[in-house]
């Protein structure tokens, strides 16, 4: 692929009747995601329990959050998290793409299918399985020849969490790529090979171009779902041990469903939309520059 | 070619690993599915007597024949529906050239993006006030909408990396818009889209926080709803949960293997050369 | 130009949904949906006779004991025998997990076709009362004469002021089956092997532990990775070391009432002197509290801080050597004291159009017509036992700990009932003191300005 400046650009000439086809998709949209957003945005102003009348506070609800020493805690948690739901799943995602492209691996739809088997498991199920395996007589334990007690370690817990991470969006990841690689011309990868091309080469002239679309489609969804994470810590630790594991999707989930405070976990809310928003535009940003 | 070998065995010995450490913990679940209630499972252990009473347990008490046939039925309707939309929709972004294209494309995303733990509470209201919650069509759409964003998303990344020239090929062959879109483009993006229909399915099948808040009569609530009945407030069945978790996944299970198999076989039957 | 037009365009589309977002729901967030606080006062306290005379008719339920579980088990059996007695009235019963049901109540109830029936522990009361979901009970009180079911330290949480806040004062909002109760279990057997005896006072009991601890025996076990179980280890101690009456004020909300105080902290300090000395497991923040009863019932530990919940468990496990006391207290005869209230009670909805026949159906619940059924489900009963009932030898340990703290008026409710976040505030928390991470003093901090918060807010 060359990176002509129109690149980009999409294919075809100005079209009107593009808004016919976009028409369904936007009407789902608009009812039932963007109209309860600004929904959430307009509850952020108020002081609501969930039930009763509520109060119109303005923007304390606001003022609350970014006073509060705790809120730090809880994106710098993310961050880590996002280290293990986007940094480690695409590395091994893109490594294992390569070690498949480089000759066809006898068995490899067996594989692929097996190691997509964690993406096809609802989380809860994932995370009573995980309890089980991080338990202190579970078999991480028995591996490893320790007694410890993984998710009630307040150094390992968040690690831990963020490893069961990383071992669901491998699957994701690998899935996405599989996907990418089969439109990359054959043609590409033999031409490489007659100009005697590493295997090093080969992934990075052919693979990693061809895969530009999906790479940057992996990364914003494992970064969002760093982000996002809430099941996977709420099943697990609550949070805990002491605050070591507390997330924003956590807390927002907290406050809006256990705590009544649905005013204050809107609010949060719509910060965490903004900052997410923010981080994706960079992604998109940073994938546009030339390779 | 000595080399060839070991890297040959290295890829394999990989793969296989990653391919133990995916199945592992359900591996383990099987396992604390056949304890008997009062045992305590420990790692990998086989119980002392094997018991399947767990599964009669867990079906009766989950109530699972209700919950599995309204799962099946919300995938069912969400799949085709979500992706259809999505295929449009990405067509539209991905082949062409409209004003507010950018604008638009955001408002499609947002769904994917924000923290929706947050906007359930007011999605739940305004469902009520047009008379849609604790319905299907108040699990569906929602659902469907959610989906959309992604779906969206993935097939403009497909369509995008489409080749021009086969797009202008077809409309200069005097071809419209719609048959440009299934004669031309859909056949070669097949891959794409079989991989986010096994993604909506299980995506669907899956989601709880939904179906929990949207669809909270027992009528309508899907199967991950059963895994909470083994959740007490304070006791807690483990063999009876993992028992569940046995019967909510299997479908998925066999859904994502027999769609995977037809996903490979579109790709070696061709049309995906650009 | 045109551009600029489109945009306006889009602007105005955004407002006309959020305008249309107004119209449907009115823009205040509850106006639709909460109910309406005052009900007429006519109740009439019907009669079997006139109840079996009222043709079939069906009550609706909804709670959070699953069916064929535990107390759900016990409940099927009561709605069962109800309707034996009157098979013209049809208890229908829709039964949620803890979780799901805490966090859909708020919704089930302000549906136009709410339950007339539904369960709700202190927590929940504090919004639906505020929010107008529930009934004034206040008048069937008077009928069925409820008010001499309970001691006082029950009854206090049973009434809310109209904004929720306050409790043992206002309308009552809920009627109860029977309660549960947190107290010291321990494995008879082991307890022999050490030479020891149920300890008469709290020095006996600290010094029990430090005789397990010597001979390699788990002194408490307890596995606390979802964060409650060490919550009713600090609460037990709390009995013993503060007032209980200090504690159930603060619980109830009662204007001035602090954490802070210097016997609160005495508990929790002791909490994590336990945690230091190895009385507890070394990873017990890490360990589910599921695997460590069971443990306990394989015999590892000799102690176990826990509720009446586990007596099926550890009669189970433990037969005849499964027994349970009350933390003493510091002096031999002290009043004893225990965490404990009501297995969570019923409300009507403010919606329920058959109220009186609902109050009838709780009554009957509640009365000793149930008591049997309720006690062999794993209820505490607060009324007689029938004579010649058998129990197992946990369970009799049981019932006559919570017969000696009901007579001491010794119950103190569960520490989480304070506000509607504190357990989310004060369990994390407690790992924190446990692992030495929190200062017992910083911790009664934190957890009174989570009560400040809820009580200053308006």
């Amino acid at each position: 692929m060359t990176t002509t400046p129109g690149r980009d650009a999409p294919p075809g000439e100005p079209r009107r009747i593009a808004y016919l086809y976009l028409l369904p998709g936007l009407l789902l949209t608009s009812l039932f995601v963007l109209l309860p957003l600004i929904h959430t945005g307009w509850l952020s102003l108020f002081q609501w329990d969930g039930a009763s009348v509520g109060q119109w506070v303005g923007l304390a609800n606001y003022e609350k959050i970014f006073a509060a020493a705790r809120l730090r805690e809880l994106f710098l948690h993310s961050a880590v998290l996002i280290v293990f739901y986007s940094v480690i799943p695409v590395g091994l995602g893109l490594f294992i793409t390569a070690l498949m492209t480089r000759r066809p691996v006898r068995g490899m739809t067996a594989y692929r299918t097996v190691l997509f088997v964690p993406q096809s498991v609802s989380l809860v199920v994932i995370a009573v399985a995980w309890q089980w395996m991080y338990a202190p007589n579970g078999i991480v334990n028995a591996v490893l020849g320790t007694r410890r007690a993984w998710l009630g370690d307040f150094g390992w817990a968040l690690p831990a969490i963020g490893l069961i991470g990383s071992w669901l969006l491998t699957g994701l990841c690998l899935v996405l790529f599989v996907a990418g690689i089969q439109k990359i011309d054959p043609e590409l990868y033999a031409a490489a090979r007659i100009d005697g091309a590493s295997p090093v080469d080969e992934f990075r002239y052919v693979t990693l171009p061809g895969l530009r679309a999906e790479i940057s489609v992996a990364v914003t969804l494992t970064v969002v779902a760093g982000l996002r994470s809430f099941d996977l810590v709420y099943v697990l630790t609550k949070g805990g041990p002491g605050t070591s594991t507390s997330v924003p999707g956590l807390e927002i989930f907290e406050r809006a469903f256990s705590r009544g405070q649905v005013g204050s976990a809107s609010s949060l809310a719509v910060v965490l939309t903004v900052l997410i928003f923010a981080i994706t535009a960079l992604i998109g940003r940073l994938s546009k520059e030339p390779a | 070619m000595r080399n060839g070998t070991a890297s040959r065995v290295g890829t394999h010995a990989l793969l296989l690993l990653s391919g133990v450490l995916a199945v592992l913990p359900f591996v383990s679940i099987g396992l604390i599915s056949l304890y008997p209630p009062d045992q305590a499972p420990t790692g990998l252990a086989l119980p002392h007597t094997i018991n399947f009473g767990n599964y009669a347990r867990a079906w009766n008490v989950a109530n699972f024949s209700t919950l599995l046939r309204s799962s099946g039925i919300v995938a069912l309707v969400v799949v085709p529906l979500a992706g259809l939309i999505c295929i449009l929709t990405g067509y539209a972004f991905g082949t062409m050239r409209f004003r507010c294209m950018k604008p638009l494309f955001v408002l499609f995303l947002v769904g994917l993006l924000m923290p929706f733990e947050a906007t359930i509470i007011p999605l739940y209201y305004d469902l009520r006030a047009i008379g849609l919650s604790n319905t299907y069509p108040g699990l569906i759409l929602p659902e469907a909408a959610l989906f959309v964003s992604f779906g969206t998303f993935w097939m403009r990344a497909q369509f995008l990396s489409t080749s021009r020239a086969l797009v202008e090929a077809a409309r200069l062959d005097g071809a419209n818009s719609w048959t440009t879109l299934w004669r031309i483009l859909v056949p070669g993006a097949m891959p794409a889209i079989t991989t986010m229909t096994v993604l909506f399915f299980i995506w669907s099948w899956n989601e709880f926080l939904l179906a929990l808040v949207l669809a909270s009569d027992p009528s309508v609530q899907t199967a991950p709803a059963g895994l909470a009945f083994f959740f007490g407030e304070h006791v807690t069945d483990v063999p009876g949960l993992a028992a569940a978790a046995f019967i909510v996944t299997t479908p998925a299970l066999i859904v994502y293997v027999l769609l995977q198999r037809s996903f490979i076989q579109g790709v070696t039957s061709g049309g995906v050369k650009g | 130009m045109k551009e600029q037009r489109r945009r306006l365009g889009a602007g105005a589309a955004i407002l006309a949904a959020s305008l249309a977002v107004g119209a449907c729901s009115s823009l205040t967030p509850g106006s639709s949906s909460a109910g309406k606080p005052d009900q007429p006062a006519t109740i009439k306290k019907l009669t079997p006779d006139e109840v079996r005379a009222l043709g079939d008719v069906t009550l609706t339920m909804t709670d959070f004991d699953p069916a064929g579980q535990g107390l759900g088990a016990a409940l099927d059996k009561l709605v069962a025998q109800f309707h034996a007695a009157y098979p013209n009235v049809t208890v229908h019963r829709t039964s949620k997990d803890f979780n799901s049901y805490s966090k859909t109540i708020k919704l089930t109830l302000s549906e136009a076709d709410a339950p007339d029936i539904a369960q709700a522990n202190v927590v929940m009361a504090r919004t639906l009362v505020p929010a107008g979901l529930v009934r004034p009970l206040d008048g069937y009180y008077d009928a069925y004469a409820w008010r001499s079911r309970y001691p006082s330290s029950v009854l206090d949480l049973l009434r809310a002021k109209p904004d929720g806040k306050t409790l043992g004062d206002g309308k009552y909002w809920g009627q109860a089956i029977g309660g549960n109760m947190v107290g010291v279990y321990y494995n008879a057997a082991t307890l022999k092997k050490l030479g020891l005896s149920v300890p008469r006072t709290y020095g006996e009991f600290e010094r029990d532990l430090q005789v397990a601890k010597d001979n390699d025996v788990l002194p408490v076990q307890l596995g606390n990775l979802e964060q409650w179980p060490a919550n009713h280890v600090l609460s037990t101690l709390m009995n013993v070391t503060e007032d209980p009456q200090v504690v159930r004020d603060w619980i109830r909300g009662k204007p001035g009432a602090t954490f802070e105080t210097p016997g609160i902290v005495a508990a929790a300090q002791t909490l994590r002197d336990w945690e230091q000395k190895g009385y507890l497991p070394a990873n017990a923040n890490g360990v589910t509290n599921d695997r460590s009863i069971a443990d306990f019932g394989a015999g590892q530990g000799l102690f176990y801080i826990t509720g009446s919940w586990q007596i099926p468990r550890i009669s189970a496990a433990l037969k005849d050597d499964g027994g349970f006391f009350l933390l003493p207290p510091k002096t031999a005869g002290g009043p004893a004291a225990a965490t404990g209230w009501l297995a969570n009670p019923y409300t009507i909805s403010a919606k329920s159009r058959k109220a009186d026949l609902a109050a009838f159906f709780l009554d009957y619940l509640g009365g000793p017509a149930g008591t049997t059924t309720a006690v062999a489900g794993g209820f505490l009963p607060f009324g007689d036992l029938p004579a010649g009932f058998r129990q197992s030898r946990t369970a009799s340990d049981v019932t006559a700990a919570w017969r000696a703290a009901i007579k001491d008026n010794g119950l103190v409710p569960y520490l989480d009932f304070a506000t509607p976040s504190l357990g989310d505030a004060a369990f994390p928390a407690i790992q924190s003191v446990m692992a030495g991470k929190l200062q017992p003093t910083a911790f009664a901090h934190t957890v009174q300005e989570n009560w400040n918060d809820y009580h200053s807010g308006s």
